[in-house]
């Protein structure tokens, strides 16, 4: 669905470089700390900047050459980017409904109203959870079979997260075949909706792993200096040093739980992980 | 395409009020005075009306997202032109109607076929603020071109002045030809002038990254 090899774009302070293929039928997520490229890579895959060099295909197409039958066929939420604040959700209806021939007006309508999100009010006048709330429902309700959000859950509540989140379960539910890329910097989002995840930081995936595997498989160790001298390191991804000795990145937790009881070990937990994986102190 | 007019119309409904102000204004002074003011006047402030649906795009950061939908970058500056033109001739029909309704109950003598052409002559200003204003909007963004735009029509009444002043007497040939072949060979190269601004503006469109 999304192939992407070598891409790279510079900035002036900042350079993406990344490859990643995203199959059909697959639910990835992209998380990383703010900056760490994520709404580039986005851009780069709705073709709404130019790469400098490598290949990018949506739809097995140069993004940039996706026309606007292949688009009927994506449903996109950027985190700072949508219709302008002077429209109400009405008037938002009568747009998306020339836009896309699959839009279900009376559905989408039915879900604003059951999501409290007033028709006639001006989106300036709607809450930070309103808004992604409606970003969610604009991107999905003419049953895309890609869906691509940046970060759709920035700057909400845990309600409101949770409600924008079963909103893309159940959209997720209908049709095996639906793709998502989310990208989020609240890793806990990701967790329980992804199958896969890339870890980005500084323009370059740090670790790609299915999220399963992320929570049974990887652990952080905490170890004092002296203790760390003595464990075997061959199944150690990364270290970071702490005040009271290292923190170690596992993808054997299983190994370290059996043949080190005495050490503390963390199950995966994806914040932490790129805390050690970004060298963030 | 039909998306986006939908959108700009439903922008331009935000500012309905200060329309009908306008329009109202408007009426009264072609009531009062010269009809055929009303003309030019309401056609040029439903063109800059049209051309403030670029800026609502930019001040929401809507691009990227109205990038996404199913629209090319092509459609979204051939959309500009259109939309300003679906108002503009809208609204000179409009005021055209008005124009020849308050004349007939003046009871003023019109000749037809020298009003139309008169009339159609108006149509070109807000055709040639379109031409000029939408691709430095697209290239410059609303509030840039708005310095820049007032800097070249300043540059352009200078160099007029200048013009008069120093060539007092132009003695323009005399052409004996009907008005209204006159207003259809300007509005032929109007036409022109307006596919090569659209040009400009899908080539400014394209290499834009948002």
């Amino acid at each position: 669905m999304i192939n992407i090899q070598n891409l790279n774009k510079t900035y002036d302070k900042f350079q993406l470089n990344i490859s990643l293929d995203i199959p059909s039928g697959i639910v990835s997520g992209i998380v990383g700390r703010n900056g760490a490229g994520k709404s580039t890579l986005i851009k780069a895959v709705l073709g709404l900047i130019k790469a400098d060099s490598g290949s990018i295909k949506t739809f097995n197409k140069d993004p940039l050459l996706l026309n606007n039958e292949d688009k009927q066929l994506i449903g996109v939420a950027l985190a700072d980017s949508g219709f302008s604040t002077y429209l109400c959700i009405n008037d938002i209806c009568k747009i998306l409904r020339k836009m896309y021939k699959s839009f279900n007006e009376t559905e989408f309508i039915r879900r604003c109203e059951e999501g409290g999100l007033p028709l006639n009010k001006r989106l300036s006048e709607f809450s930070t959870g309103m808004r992604a709330k409606l970003k969610v429902l604009i991107a999905i309700t003419h049953e895309p079979k890609l869906l691509i959000l940046d970060e759709p859950t920035a700057g909400l509540d845990v309600v409101a997260r949770n409600e924008v989140l079963d909103m893309l379960r159940n959209y997720l539910a209908q049709d095996n075949e639906r793709t998502l890329l989310i990208s989020s910097h609240i890793s806990s989002d990701l967790e329980s909706i992804c199958d896969d995840i890339y870890m980005i930081d500084q323009g370059q995936i740090i670790l790609h792993e299915d999220t399963d595997k992320i929570l049974d498989e990887y652990a952080i160790l905490k170890i004092t200096r002296r203790r760390f001298e003595e464990i075997d390191k061959q199944y150690i991804i990364k270290t970071k040093e702490e005040d009271f000795g290292f923190s170690c990145l596992t993808n054997q937790k299983q190994y370290y739980c059996d043949n080190y009881p005495d050490i503390i070990i963390e199950s995966g937990n994806i914040d932490d992980m790129i805390m050690i994986m970004s060298e963030v102190k | 395409m039909k998306g986006l007019m939908a959108k700009d119309f439903c922008i331009l409904l935000q500012r309905k009020k200060s329309f009908i102000i306008i329009l109202i204004c408007g009426l009264c002074m072609s009531i009062s005075n010269d009809a055929s003011f009303f003309v030019a006047y309401l056609t040029m402030i439903g063109t800059i009306f049209t051309l403030s649906t670029i800026a609502y795009d930019e001040f929401d950061n809507s691009y990227p997202f109205l990038m996404t939908l199913p629209v090319s970058r092509k459609d979204y500056a051939v959309e500009k032109y259109l939309f300003a033109l679906l108002i503009s001739i809208s609204l000179w029909s409009f005021s055209a109607i008005i124009y020849f309704l308050i004349s007939y109950f003046r009871e003023i003598n019109l000749v037809f076929i020298e009003e139309i052409s008169g009339l159609l002559l108006v149509l070109l200003l807000p055709l040639i603020v379109v031409d000029f204003c939408i691709p430095i909007n697209l290239k410059y963004g609303s509030q840039n071109s708005r310095i820049l735009i007032f800097v070249l029509w300043g540059i352009f009444f200078a160099i007029g002045m200048l013009v008069k002043y120093f060539i007092p007497d132009i003695q323009l040939p005399v052409i004996n030809i009907s008005p209204l072949i006159i207003s259809l060979i300007i509005f032929v190269l109007a036409i022109i002038i307006t596919l090569i601004s659209a040009m400009f503006s899908i080539s400014i469109m394209n290499k834009k990254e948002f």
